[in-house]
């Protein structure tokens, strides 16, 4: 029973902030994790476990949101010009992908992260093409094989909060 | 189990689709230079000028230079001398040259065979 439609906007806008919060949070805890894949662009995705979550249970709208001003605010926080234009593509094509395949229940939760993993990957090597020229495209498949492991491990992790959260009751 | 109206689920079948096409496209695209023979050459430098031929495609042939007669086999993506009349055959000992940077140099008849391309390492520093 969701909730009644006055009371859904100070909602959304509660856990959207708070979901932004905690997406910025962990892209710092991820940043401290050392990955032995010396690859630029390979990273653990925990900050999208916060924004699945967004767009699934929050809605579509907030979720990019969430994801947009995640990827300005860490660039401005800790980034460069160049690593906002990286972060960028690759949140724009992931939440693409993301929002097409979300609401399919077809789809399991590692499967879907796996996709927009792999989706966020060619968005980086796009950005690099702009950027750098097309020999970027040498990292795309190592970009893509990280998307597997990494991708169900987030698929895993936001599964894990969508059982143990308590309903939001927005959507 | 329910949560606001949607069923999550950890797994599904059609969930390989998406997992199973990103691994087939890594595959593909690391292996994509070798299949394409990787778009090498090989430069043959002489006094008389520079001549290219491609890796890919199996030849052999002779060159004359300064008195010295080289054999040259391009064959699996390779060259190497095979025969020369020089006593000292510095380059059919170097053996088969296919990386990018590569190259035999006979000084005698002044022959050089550098295997020219995309990519290639001039050093690696991890």
């Amino acid at each position: 029973m969701p909730l009644p439609v006055n009371r859904r906007p100070v909602r959304r806008l509660t856990y959207s902030s708070v979901l932004l919060a905690l997406a910025l949070l962990l892209s710092y805890v991820e940043s401290l994790v050392p990955l032995p894949l010396a690859l630029p662009g390979v990273k653990l995705g925990l900050p999208n476990v916060a924004i699945m979550l967004a767009c699934l249970h929050v809605g579509r709208a907030a979720g990019a949101a969430v994801s947009f001003l995640r990827v300005l605010l860490v660039a401005l926080l800790f980034g460069s010009a160049a690593s906002f234009l990286f972060a960028f593509f690759g949140a724009l094509l992931a939440y693409t992908v993301l929002w097409l395949l979300g609401r399919s229940p077809r789809l399991g939760r590692v499967g879907l992260s796996v996709a927009c993993a792999a989706a966020h990957g060619v968005g980086q090597i796009l950005a690099g093409v702009l950027l750098y020229g097309i020999a970027v495209v040498f990292y795309l498949p190592f970009l893509l094989l990280a998307a597997l492991p990494f991708g169900a491990i987030c698929g895993a992790l936001l599964y894990a909060c969508e059982r143990l959260l308590p309903p939001l009751r927005l959507l | 189990m329910k949560k606001n109206g949607i069923h999550p689920a950890l797994f599904r079948p059609l969930d390989l689709l998406p997992m199973l096409t990103v691994l087939l496209l890594a595959l593909a695209l690391l292996l994509l230079p070798f299949l394409l023979g990787g778009g090498k050459t090989l430069a043959v430098v002489t006094a008389s000028g520079t001549v290219t031929y491609p890796l890919s495609a199996d030849r052999s042939f002779t060159l004359c230079e300064n008195g010295y007669t080289l054999t040259v086999v391009i064959a699996d993506g390779a060259a190497r001398v095979v025969e020369t009349n020089c006593p000292e055959a510095i380059c059919r000992r170097t053996g088969a040259i296919s990386r990018v940077g590569e190259s035999i140099l006979c000084s005698r008849a002044g022959v050089l065979l550098r295997v020219e391309g995309e990519g290639g390492y001039d050093a690696v520093a991890g």
